[in-house]
């Protein structure tokens, strides 16, 4: 028993650097000659005798309750070897799944303490800036939601989602009989067949620009109000209370506030399934750090911030949030009981799935939370997905116990973590589990859920510095990887992923555009089957019923320079000869960055794609192309202009979404929506927002 | 005993068990503090040689825990052995070693420092009980005694931890009622 416990204990021992024959290594060796140096010297011993003897007697109090003479062991005791790391003992240890949860609040406490403390590391302050943007950056990616438009809605379109069924927050939604846009702080409600504005809500103090998305079910809206200002980083850590705001609004008659609902935290992104939203909120612990004291070493102020997480209490990893409705305003805490964990986790980040009947209100928001990363959410009908993306060095910065040396974790290899909840039931979503990648997604889009198997397209930089592309396949149940095809576009940046079934498609693009075709049939044995190399490249890819594929993107030259807006229609019915069949080019149209697929609409009925283009060239700027498809054609049949804002400021609004109501294809700009006829283009009609 | 002597019995203690030695620091402590302390129970060792029972090994561990204790009374108060642990539990990509590391580590935070000591010398650094006994400076009944409780209190946070049969914690938590 001692031994079977013996074993446990050491299987559970850190491995150090004294445990590879220390003493007999060249370290060992200039130790031992030290110890030789100064054991001659008379008066450093005597020194250090001092300093010790008086102090050990009540230590060995304080360890061993019977004090006692040291009791020599009999002679004859055989002592073992050095204790070795527990690399044998690894194997022997039964699999099991890791817990989820925490069981109890002091588990749940000792454990966030632990890990945090763990993950909890200096960065130097010059550094900071540097992170901010990128923390911006992948925020921003990830918020770039997408779609595939939900066929079989006959009389209107709807934002162009990345699954059919899963809806997406976005800056406009239509039901068919009426458009509700967000802008500027502002929620206005159009009558699609009046084409008169009904309703206006402002749902900021002034009218300024917010970041601002909406989801629309039934006579509910529910608008996302996103903070100004800096991504992530609160002040010392801790969360800056000024979160995205979601608001619940009535619109069965004049727009009202039916409730606001305020997370502590950065909003990450929102699903919505029929009635019932899915909030993403990511929060980083409360933690009272000491002020740095820049005359301590390093190791001492890393010690001292360690403590400071050692000691912070349960509600410091606890996200909150308030709730206001029906004048009642309500601070509330997700219980611990709801607070679960990967495996594997720094304690640094907690995510948080919030869920809001749009039809019940703000009663029960039931949170779970789960102490992991997460920038990126994807959904299908029944599981949602959270992914997060490496870190750039070091998990987990903290402006407070900044300062010293660089200490990216070169330990932290460059891995995706993918967290799946199940979201079947309309109550809380229940966590499943967790897997990763190598590498980094480029957005929601790099993940499909398709047949019990969750595809990924990762792309990781290798130790020479040359990025490439893989394909996993994973086992949706165990998030295990069961293939993968890798080598895709070395040295190239990855510009647009799309699934279809068991399809993938993958651009990467340097100077040439390969269009890569991955026949992901088999789980276990992904592989790309075919490859068309390309001038320019394609962002945005959107599969047509009929095995064809339009790309939207960039055209450029075979030096590899951008010479201007392309969209192309691809021939892919046969996996291995990807053949491109049409394109249109507008060398007047140059686009800048990658196209935000809800500003895509493609209305198969008219055989319609309308892109808005956005260039520096003044003439152009702001409009959008209306294309035709049909067979193997893509004709360009016009633009669509805004009315210039005549000043001051004096400008063009730039069209930022398409859609087709009643018949007309109306386009919306910052400024208001256009009515047009869906064949001329020509102009029915203008509904400002000023 | 001549200079001589001393210094073959010296490289001959610090070949056994300098490795350790020098672990039972590391994982208490930052690594310059290791070594200083280190070369301290060294030199402490060659200027008591006569003195020191035989084998060493218990003695040594008892002479590096005041010694460690000393240096960090002066440094800071709380426990590096934590932040080892944890740091370790991070670090390890095999699941199930991940959570009974993390088991280990959370339930031994609950535990008292002297209930640590017990229940690692042995499962770490391979000291035999009457050795541990000699490291913690008391007699191998109490040393057996005070392993005991330790032992149970272990078992039962361990168990109010939730970990049960099944896990590798919960075969910790078995094992250690057993």
């Amino acid at each position: 028993v001692a031994d079977e416990l013996d074993r446990w204990i050491a299987a559970a021992r850190p491995h150090t650097d004294a445990d590879d024959g220390w003493a007999a290594s060249t370290a060992g060796a200039q130790a031992l000659a030290a110890i030789q140096a100064g054991g001659r010297s008379r008066h450093t011993t005597s020194r250090r005798r001092r300093a010790w003897s008086a102090a050990g007697v009540g230590l060995a109090t304080a360890a061993c309750a019977i004090v006692a003479l040291a009791a020599v062991g009999p002679p004859s005791l055989h002592v073992p070897p050095a204790a070795r790391p527990p690399a044998g003992h690894t194997t022997r240890v039964p699999l099991q799944m890791a817990l989820a949860g925490y069981n109890t609040c002091p588990a749940a406490l000792a454990a966030l303490r632990a890990h945090t403390a763990a993950s909890t590391t200096l960065v130097p302050s010059y550094q900071m800036y540097a992170y901010d943007a990128q923390l911006g950056g992948a925020a921003r990616s990830a918020v770039v939601p997408d779609a595939v438009a939900a066929q079989g809605q006959p009389d209107h379109s709807s934002t162009n989602v990345q699954e059919a069924g899963v809806d997406e927050p976005d800056i406009v939604k239509t039901d068919g009989t009426r458009i509700v846009t967000v802008v500027n702080g502002v929620l206005r409600v159009v009558d699609a067949k009046t084409r008169k504005l009904t309703g206006t809500l402002r749902l900021t103090k002034q009218p300024q620009y917010q970041p601002a998305n909406l989801l629309l079910f039934g006579d509910r809206a529910l608008v996302v109000l996103q903070p100004q200002g800096v991504y992530g980083m609160a002040q010392g850590s801790a969360p800056t209370g000024a979160g995205p705001a979601y608001t619940l609004v009535d619109l069965s008659g004049l727009p009202t506030v039916i409730g606001t609902f305020t997370p502590n935290g950065n909003y990450v992104d929102a699903r919505m399934i029929g009635s019932t939203v899915r909030l993403v909120v990511s929060s980083a612990p409360n933690i009272k750090y000491p002020t740095a004291n820049w005359n301590q070493p390093e190791a001492k102020r890393l010690a001292a911030a360690k403590s400071a997480v050692l000691a912070a209490p349960l509600r410091a990893w606890q996200p909150t949030y308030q709730v206001t409705q029906d004048g009642v305003t309500a601070n509330r805490v997700v219980p611990c009981d709801q607070i679960q964990h990967p495996a594997q986790y720094t304690g640094q980040t907690m995510l948080t799935v919030y869920t809001i009947d749009l039809t019940k209100g703000l009663g029960a928001l039931s949170p779970i939370s789960l102490a992991a990363d997460g920038d990126t959410v994807y959904a299908t009908a029944s599981s949602l997905y959270i992914a997060s993306n490496p870190a750039w060095f070091g998990c987990c910065l903290r402006y407070d116990v900044i300062v010293g040396g660089a200490r990216p974790r070169p330990s932290l290899p460059q891995r995706t973590q993918i967290h799946r909840f199940d979201i079947t039931s309309s109550g809380a979503p229940r966590y499943l589990g967790s897997g990763s990648v190598p590498g980094r997604l480029l957005s929601s889009y790099s993940l499909s859920d398709y047949d019990g198997h969750l595809r990924v397209v990762a792309t990781a930089v290798t130790s020479k510095g040359v990025s490439t592309t893989s394909v996993y396949v994973l086992d949706a149940d165990t998030l295990k990887v069961t293939g993968s095809a890798g080598g895709l576009g070395r040295g190239q940046q990855v510009y647009a992923v799309r699934f279809a079934g068991p399809v993938a498609y993958v651009v990467t693009f340097r100077m040439l555009d390969p269009l890569y075709v991955l026949d992901l049939h088999d789980p276990a044995d992904p592989r790309e089957v075919g490859q068309l190399e390309l001038t320019g490249y394609s962002s945005y890819l959107y599969p047509l019923p009929n095995g064809q594929l339009i790309g939207v993107g960039q055209d450029g030259n075979s030096k590899g320079l951008v010479t201007g807006l392309q969209v192309s229609l691809f021939d892919v019915s046969d996996p291995a000869a990807p053949t491109r069949l049409a394109h249109v080019v507008g060398r007047d149209l140059r686009g800048e960055g990658q196209l935000d697929p809800h500003a895509f609409l493609y209305w198969p009925a008219k055989g319609l794609i309308v892109v808005p283009i956005d260039t520096w060239k003044e003439s152009e700027t702001g409009k959008a192309l209306v294309l035709h498809v049909s067979g193997s054609q893509l004709t360009r049949l016009g633009t669509i202009t805004h009315p210039r804002h005549t000043g001051p400021p004096d400008y063009v609004p730039g069209i930022q979404r398409s859609m087709v109501v009643d018949g007309s294809l109306w386009t919306m700009s910052s400024a208001g929506l256009k009515v047009s006829d869906l064949s001329t283009l020509a102009d029915q009609g203008w509904i400002p927002f000023s | 005993v001549d200079d001589v002597d001393r210094r073959a019995v010296l490289d001959e203690w610090f070949r056994t068990y300098a490795d350790r030695l020098l672990a039972y620091l590391l994982h208490r402590t930052d690594r310059e503090t290791a070594q200083d302390v280190l070369q301290e129970l060294f030199m402490t060792a060659y200027r008591k040689a006569p003195d020191v029972p035989e084998p060493p090994v218990g003695w040594l561990f008892a002479t590096a825990r005041r010694l460690l204790a000393n240096k960090r009374r002066g440094l800071r108060r709380h426990d590096d052995l934590l932040a080892r642990l944890a740091d370790d539990v991070a670090a390890t990509n095999d699941e199930p070693v991940a959570e009974l590391k993390q088991a280990f580590a959370q339930t031994l935070a609950a535990l008292s420092p002297g209930d640590r000591e017990v229940l690692t010398l042995s499962g770490w650094y391979g000291l035999t009980p009457a050795e541990a006994a000699q490291a913690l400076d008391c007699s191998p009944n109490a040393y057996n005694v005070r392993l005991h409780r330790a032992r149970r209190r272990l078992s039962e946070h361990l168990t109010s931890a939730g970990y049960e049969a099944g896990t590798p914690a919960g075969q910790l938590a078995e094992a250690l009622r057993g």
